[in-house]
């Protein structure tokens, strides 16, 4: 078992990367101090803003200012010149992005609310439990607006719930965290289009034990390809995945009424359920959310019927 | 078990034994809350002393129908009321009651009640104006497909998101976030959930960087510092979670067990990522991109108290072989 050593490795910019030792060696590794090309390894970390010296490799360089945030990755999706970049470099680089990254919402975020987050340092009370996919497109924080304090996130291949009856996992260990601690009030799962996850779990077949992760989890969401299947499997391949992302969240909202504490709370009013849908094609979002008094969870066959549905386009 | 329900009683939590019909979206608490001897005392707390130091009986509200319902004036005035019927609390409670009263009111201009659904609303009509319609070439690539450089295993917990902390935009991470930022090792069965987004990501995605990323007063590492482990369980499914970090509190019980608790935590975030780093060697499909340097394994923690982010990185080889 690697041993968390600090080692203390000093090198300059004209070296290259850390270097390569043995097995499962830990070492830190120089970070936002940029004023000294010659780095000690150790305990440095970032105590306050240093003035940032543009010390950036060439592809950051599509930022229009020394903090230009938001807009340096585009230079990579644009001219891939990642691919162009010199092993060798790469470990400094991926240091040196991802201190500008920080310092970014240090700056822009963290040091212009300062009262702000030294309350939310002493304690989180958000509103929102929100179960997102963890595809890098649909991260609620952007495409929600989701600000540091406001919601407590859990993020899933294809943002799905087991139920209770499945036993313990990450996703019930959170959902028991933020309704029964955090007393959260409002409980969404957001799914979103072209989702991998759920094209696995349409694609796949049924009848064959699978050796791979994703289809062992999407099987989660099987319930929800069957209805789909019954509903519109007469459509094309991806107009059915488009339904059955719908479905799986659906399904999701319905398992999450499975946990008695959430039922509970559901039933005080203290809780609601909401499901949305991003679709990033067209940046539209739908909303909607539990009507619980009518939905049920029989054994005939679970109603997930909704009420208060919204399109934001 | 998080410092939330400790320190954010002022605002929304009540004792546990007590559940109101209709929570207002404030709800001044008034109930002391003690510690019991067994447990560690949290760490943080808004003072370091319980606010309603009375060695007297707790006070526990007499919660009228009708309480929750009005704006936050009806239940600041509520509260008033029931602290005139005891008055030997009134000086404490008159000085919490101004904090409050300012810091609710710096936070949030009106005293409107908290409509979720326009909060989200508004929340995605500034993205797709903000940030969507206004890169209209980046989310064209995107919609056809993904192709992050990092998956990135950050906390649940709503002060810690990479998107803002690490300001990662549409397309640059695939994350995975879950209570204590926690990597299992490999097991088909029992964590297909990570496992999932681990073959994902490495083998499809083909990520290059995957960080682990800790913070500080994490409520999850202080459940797992906390909790006897003893084959009693208070929770449903929290412990069961946790104890994947029960090698990280082995080392800081045994190399740290003279500190005070709350940096024992500290020193428990930071090693319960290294123990999530190791997991992930767990994985084949993970040892191979290391031994082939197409990946790279890194671990973070964010001090969200000091405003700083420490990064390192683990270093994964096979030294030459040779036979004799």
């Amino acid at each position: 078992m690697a041993a968390l050593r600090p080692s203390s490795v000093s090198f300059d910019s004209s070296v290259s990367g850390p270097t390569n030792s043995f097995m499962g060696l830990l070492h830190k590794s120089p970070i936002f101090d940029s004023r000294k090309k010659l780095v000690r390894v150790g305990e440095t970390h970032l105590g306050s803003l240093p003035s940032v010296k543009r010390n950036l490799v060439s592809r950051l360089e599509a930022s229009s200012d020394s903090l230009g945030c938001g807009q340096h990755l585009m230079s990579n999706k644009m001219g891939n010149e990642m691919e162009s970049l010199d092993k060798t470099d790469q470990g400094l680089d991926f240091f040196e992005e991802l201190k500008h990254r920080f310092l970014c919402f240090k700056k822009q975020k963290y040091l212009e609310e300062p009262e702000h987050f030294q309350a939310l340092a002493k304690a989180q009370s958000p509103k929102f439990m929100v179960i997102a996919c963890a595809d890098s497109r649909v991260c609620p924080s952007n495409i929600l607006g989701f600000q540091p304090g406001e919601a407590f996130m859990i993020r899933n291949v294809a943002n799905l719930v087991p139920p209770v009856e499945n036993g313990p996992s990450e996703t019930n260990a959170a959902l028991e965290f933020a309704v029964n601690t955090l007393e959260v009030e409002n409980i969404l799962v957001i799914g979103h289009s072209s989702c991998a996850g759920i094209e696995t779990l349409v694609r796949m077949r049924d009848d064959v034990n699978s050796s791979s992760f994703v289809e062992n989890w999407v099987a989660n969401g099987k319930v929800a390809k069957l209805r789909t299947k019954a509903a519109a499997g007469h459509l094309g391949f991806y107009q059915q995945c488009k339904y059955c992302e719908k479905e799986s969240i659906n399904h999701s909202l319905l398992n999450l009424l499975t946990y008695p504490w959430i039922e509970d709370r559901e039933r005080k009013g203290l809780l609601s359920i909401h499901g949305g849908y991003y679709d990033f094609l067209n940046c539209t979002f739908e909303k909607w959310t539990i009507d619980f008094k009518r939905s049920s969870i029989e054994k005939e066959g679970p109603k997930c019927l909704v009420k208060n549905r919204a399109f934001w386009c | 078990m998080s410092t939330a329900t400790i320190n954010s009683w002022c605002l929304t939590s009540l004792s546990q034994a007590q559940s109101p019909q209709n929570k207002a979206t404030l709800r001044p608490s008034i109930s002391a809350r003690l510690n019991s001897p067994a447990s560690p005392a949290p760490p943080n707390l808004i003072q370091n002393k319980p606010v309603f130091a009375a060695p007297a009986p707790i006070i526990t509200p007499t919660w009228r129908e009708d309480m929750g319902n009005g704006s936050y004036d009806e239940a600041v005035e509520g509260l008033r009321k029931l602290l005139r019927e005891k008055a030997n609390l009134e000086p404490v409670a008159a000085a919490k009651i101004d904090q409050i009263t300012a810091q609710l009111k710096s936070s949030d201009g009106s005293s409107s009640p908290f409509d979720p659904v326009e909060r989200m609303k508004t929340g995605f009509i500034y993205f797709k104006k903000e940030k969507y319609d206004k890169n209209p070439a980046l989310h064209a690539e995107l919609a056809k497909g993904q192709s992050p450089k990092f998956m990135v295993f950050a906390c649940s917990d709503s002060r810690v998101c990479p998107s803002h902390v690490l300001d990662f935009q549409p397309g640059d991470a695939f994350v995975v976030r879950n209570v204590a930022n926690m990597v299992p090792a490999y097991d088909k069965i029992r964590y297909s959930g990570v496992g999932s987004a681990v073959e994902y990501a490495v083998l499809h995605l083909k990520v290059e960087h995957i960080v682990v990323i800790g913070h500080s007063s994490c409520g999850g590492i202080k459940g797992l510092m906390s909790f006897p482990f003893d084959g009693t369980s208070s929770t449903d499914f929290i412990e069961d979670w946790v104890k994947i970090g029960l090698p990280a509190k082995s080392k800081v019980v045994a190399e740290c067990g003279d500190l005070p608790f709350p940096e024992q935590c500290a020193y428990c975030e930071k090693e319960a990522v290294n123990v999530s780093l190791g997991n992930l060697l767990s994985y084949p499909f993970v040892r191979e991109g290391l031994v082939k340097k197409t990946l790279t394994l890194k671990g973070g923690y964010y001090d969200f108290v000091k405003g700083t982010f420490e990064l390192w990185g683990l270093d994964f080889g096979l030294s030459p072989s040779f036979s004799v």
